[in-house]
């Protein structure tokens, strides 16, 4: 992102104000086993949904903890956003999905043999969650486990 | 985002993220993080460009070496590449001259302060001249992407998107909405309506422009948001919808608050939210 000494003084102040977590040291889980064979997950801040999803609730001034689940193999006509910040440049999305969601680009990787497979399923939460209890009590860890369960190793976390 | 992945590293899913801004990793320390100099929206660089998307997500997987953590880790852009930082995409036009645009920067002329965005005249015979006259942009947008299109958010199309500033110009006028989708029954369903209106028609702006000038935009969203809210109709009825949600509330935690902030960028105009919401709160 732009340095925050380049920011407009209403996004510096947005900034210095946003209360973040400091929770300490990280959990840690060790890659077992090499990368071409590993099944990756992509897990998108976005708030991208397809658009026959149940939007995001974008008036929920906490923000909305819940999450939806986007086939890998979705068609990029069915994507949009129901999180439209008008903060950050959606000139991207407009040209090219793999600029916030590289689907395309995993896709590749795959054939490369550079990583084992995908996931059959990425996830989405929107972004400017000013209340984080939920997503850490219950939305985040259930997506944990759903991709445990799935056989996932890597999680790609793409924020926007 | 990185509180999520630690959630996720904690069910034992070995996780990677892209940093925006570096300060909240810092913090809140996620196992393994990249910081990117991009702008927000395009956490892996640029569209249509391949290679330096590719180089986001090898450095990502290099991460994955790292024998212990949590690791923060900075992309390295080459010179070939250096347009593609953020320094280089002004962010409203109260940014800094340092970092925001060089040419400015070295120029011996005084910096303009930013324009004003035009007061809604009222007029809506214009503003559905000026969205006809952008159609057969869209058109060309909608031909490029193969049908992928923003538009929708409201109920309208491309080619009914009219009515969603007509929808605005209702609102600005006092008058009742007549809301086509579901959970209407919500005290705030009005003002998220009008969001949402203006969400279609930001988005048929924003592709119909792409076309329009086809390669400018992939450059510097900085040319389309001054375009959009200095130079059209429609930024001009947008600002005004959102003066006029910013009046059914007086707090940050009000949901009205939310669609209000989300209605205009940061930077544009003077009542930009922040100082808006303190006169509110304070006064």
């Amino acid at each position: 992102m732009p340095r925050f000494e380049d920011l407009d003084p209403d996004s510096q102040e947005f900034f210095s104000n946003f209360q973040c977590r400091d929770d300490g040291a990280p959990p840690w889980t060790p890659l077992q086993k090499p990368l071409s064979e590993c099944k990756v997950a992509i897990v998108t801040s976005s708030g991208l949904i397809r658009k026959s999803d149940k939007p995001f609730d974008l008036s929920n001034p906490e923000g909305d903890t819940s999450y939806r689940v986007i086939p890998s193999d979705i068609n990029p006509r069915e994507l949009t956003f129901s999180h439209t910040s008008t903060n950050w440049d959606r000139t991207g999305f407009a040209m090219d999905v793999n600029v916030i969601f590289p689907i395309d680009r995993l896709k590749e990787l795959v054939e490369e043999g550079v990583i084992g497979s995908l996931a059959d399923k990425y996830f989405a939460f929107m972004g400017a969650i000013f209340n984080t209890e939920p997503l850490i009590e219950n939305s985040a860890p259930d997506v944990g486990k759903q991709l445990k369960d799935a056989g996932v190793d890597i999680a790609l976390m793409v924020p926007t | 985002m990185s509180v999520i992945q630690r959630q996720i590293e904690a069910q034992g899913v070995t996780t990677v993220s892209i940093s925006l801004f570096r300060p909240f990793a810092e913090k809140v320390k996620p196992p393994r993080a990249l910081w990117v100099p991009f702008p927000f929206g395009r956490p892996l660089g640029a569209p249509n460009n391949k290679s330096i998307q590719r180089k986001v997500i090898f450095a990502m997987l290099d991460l994955l070496n790292r024998k212990e953590g949590p690791v923060l880790e900075d992309l390295v852009l080459d010179a070939s590449e250096d347009h593609l930082d953020a320094r280089h995409q002004k962010v409203g036009q109260n940014c800094s001259a340092k970092g925001c645009n060089f040419d400015d920067a070295l120029s011996s002329e005084e910096p303009a302060g930013p324009p004003e965005i035009a007061l809604y005249d009222g007029d809506f015979s214009s503003v559905s001249a000026e969205i006809a006259s952008l159609k057969r942009h869209h058109e060309t947008y909608l031909e490029k992407y193969q049908g992928r299109t923003q538009v929708g958010y409201s109920g309208v199309s491309s080619d009914t998107i009219v009515k969603a500033a007509q929808n605005l110009n209702d609102y600005v006028n006092k008058r009742q909405l007549a809301i086509p989708l579901p959970e209407q029954d919500s005290a705030v369903a009005q003002n998220a309506f009008v969001r949402l209106c203006a969400d279609d028609l930001k988005a048929y702006y924003l592709e119909s422009r792409l076309a329009e000038k086809s390669g400018v935009g992939a450059e510097n969203s900085t040319q389309y948001n001054d375009w959009l809210w200095y130079e059209t109709k429609i930024g001009s009825l947008i600002v005004a919808a959102r003066g006029r949600v910013i009046e059914t509330t007086d707090t940050k935690r009000d949901p009205n608050w939310m669609i209000a902030r989300a209605m205009v960028p940061r930077g544009y105009g003077e009542s930009g939210y922040t100082m808006v919401a303190k006169s509110k709160v304070e006064g």
